[in-house]
């Protein structure tokens, strides 16, 4: 209840309703949007929960409970949109056995709005991927796989531009380096560009050309690397490109308990998120907009939905 | 003609004020995690559609092919879990290739569960263990290669190695190696078991891509599979080797 008045109490001085000169209708609602993103990454095919065996993560996951969560926020909230960052694919036996078919129709019945492709997404080869791509009912935004010498040609997008509420809302994709992490004989001719550069050309392109108010990277680089300092994660993503407003991320399967925070080349705030692996946790990062007034701060309130 | 220009210009002027005066900015950012477990309830459609593949796959997965004693977890630089797959997949070599074979290893990351519970030890489970279509080959390396992997295995934190090897890792250098209670010696020529994913080139190991190697074209996942199969029925108890065969070494 705090936020809503902490929120209604700046529009309104920012409205200059002090002075009495705007009309009351300005302070409703329509003037704070909030937009509701939900995330998942590293699925890795975990159709059905862990099983019930004594291991570490029993009974946690499942896309069936996913699917009722999904759900009831998709209920209470008007601008909900669903994402995920790749590694779909492998991991149980749904992968060897039907080659994805059951995670991508299962996430076109969750009605996920985009997903980025992950490393494992080539584990069936880039035909395999290809051959399961009509399964799914939302684009496979990839940015920096240029697939022009492939059989995936024109069947990803770099990015697409969801409007909420006249919000507009850019999301683009970011895949990892994939040689030394996936056989050539699987991902083919794809040629993988720097994601940094590529980064910074669409979160531009998006903000400039395309006139949108907030924008999204789906990673599959990793949040970080300790070891690999050197190595592009989302982090290095965040701190040398300039119009990106929020990651989400995946590959390195991290649980996190807050965003991380990071300050881009502009010294603005880009907001870190990942929701660990196999649909344990479901990510949820809701971005409240105002009109004509810049907000003061994006502090992160963390709440834990047991 | 000046006046259409004019008016042109002025429109635009309009709409650019219009949409200046509709700047939307980001006032605040909240965030949940959400912990997807029993707690939430199921949904009938979904599980209408997994049904089919459920019992197709049930039909296959739930075979019990061994008995785990003790939960086996995986650990660098070593651990109980990598003790026993490396050691599998270096008996079972040795049987398939028909030659004596120094060590077997896997890569850490080819091993996908964080730990083999106790109990029952289901096909499925060992789908879920070694998930990849990896084969088993053999590579047979000069001394100066082999280190370059030893290396490696030591740069990663520690891989999954057989009983025939230890070492400890120095910085990330591989240091003290033994192989067959002989300590390395870079002039001999070694035989290594390891997946098609690593012999490629695979974690970084291009070095490895020119190498002398015999393939069978076996996954390891039914390496595995047999291995624990061919055991008697009333013997298939898993034996762990808890001993550290790789050591993290200050200097």
């Amino acid at each position: 209840m705090r936020r809503r008045d902490f929120i209604v109490r700046t529009t309104l001085s920012g409205l200059g309703l002090a002075s009495g000169t705007i009309p009351l209708s300005a302070l409703e609602d329509h003037d704070i949007t909030r937009l509701t993103i939900l995330h998942t990454n590293d699925v890795h095919s975990r159709v059905e929960p862990f099983p019930m065996d004594g291991s570490r993560n029993e009974g946690q996951g499942g896309v069936s409970r996913r699917a009722t969560l999904v759900d009831r926020i998709r209920k209470s909230e008007d601008n909900v949109l669903l994402f995920d960052c790749g590694d779909i694919f492998q991991g149980t036996p749904y992968f060897n056995f039907f080659g994805g078919e059951l995670e991508l129709k299962l996430m076109s019945e969750l009605k996920y709005d985009a997903c980025t492709i992950g490393n494992h997404d080539f584990d069936g080869g880039i035909d395999g991927l290809h051959d399961q791509m009509p399964n799914a009912d939302f684009p496979f935004l990839i940015a920096n796989y240029d697939f022009d010498n492939t059989i995936l040609r024109k069947k990803t997008q770099p990015y697409k531009i969801f409007v909420r509420n006249g919000i507009r809302i850019g999301v683009f994709g970011l895949g990892i380096e994939l040689s030394g992490l996936v056989p050539k004989t699987l991902y083919k001719e794809t040629q993988y560009q720097d994601p940094i550069e590529v980064g910074n050309r669409i979160s531009k392109q998006l903000r400039y050309d395309e006139k949108c108010d907030f924008v999204i990277c789906l990673s599959h680089l990793g949040y970080k690397y300790r070891n690999e300092k050197e190595k592009v994660s989302d982090v290095h993503l965040a701190e040398n490109t300039e119009e990106i407003d929020m990651i989400l991320g995946g590959h390195t399967h991290t649980f996190m308990s807050e965003p991380d925070i990071r300050t881009n080349k502009k010294g603005e705030e880009v907001v870190i998120n990942q929701a660990g692996w196999a649909g344990i946790m479901l990510g949820r990062l809701d971005v409240f907009f105002e009109k004509n007034k810049k907000g003061k701060c994006v502090s992160c309130k963390n709440t834990y939905v047991v | 003609m000046k006046k259409v220009v004019k008016y042109i210009l002025s429109i635009g002027l309009f709409v650019g004020l219009v949409s200046c005066s509709k700047q939307i900015y980001t006032a605040d950012i909240d965030t949940s995690y959400y912990r997807v477990n029993y707690k939430n309830t199921t949904d009938k459609d979904i599980d209408k559609m997994i049904a089919p593949y459920k019992s197709q796959l049930d039909a296959q997965m739930n075979d019990v092919i061994a008995i785990n004693p003790e939960e086996m977890t995986k650990r660098r630089p070593s651990s109980v879990l990598g003790n026993w797959f490396s050691d599998a997949l270096l008996e079972e070599s040795s049987r398939i290739y028909g030659v004596d074979i120094d060590m077997a290893m896997q890569n850490y990351g080819g091993i996908r569960v964080p730990a083999l519970a106790k109990g029952k030890v289901t096909v499925g489970n060992i789908y879920e263990l070694m998930p990849f279509d990896n084969k088993l080959v053999i590579l047979e390396l000069d001394g100066k290669t082999t280190k370059m992997l030893l290396d490696r295995v030591a740069e990663k934190g520690g891989w999954p190695v057989s009983k025939t090897l230890s070492l400890d890792i120095q910085g990330d250098k591989a240091t003290n190696i033994m192989i067959k209670g002989e300590p390395f010696d870079i002039d001999k020529t070694y035989t290594v078991a390891l997946a098609d994913y690593i012999a490629n080139g695979g974690d970084n190991c291009f070095f490895l891509a020119d190498s002398k190697r015999t393939d069978k074209d076996i996954l390891i996942r039914d390496i595995i599979i047999d291995h624990l199969k061919s055991k008697p029925k009333g013997d298939r108890e898993i034996i762990q080797d808890k001993t550290q065969r790789i050591k993290n070494i200050k200097y």
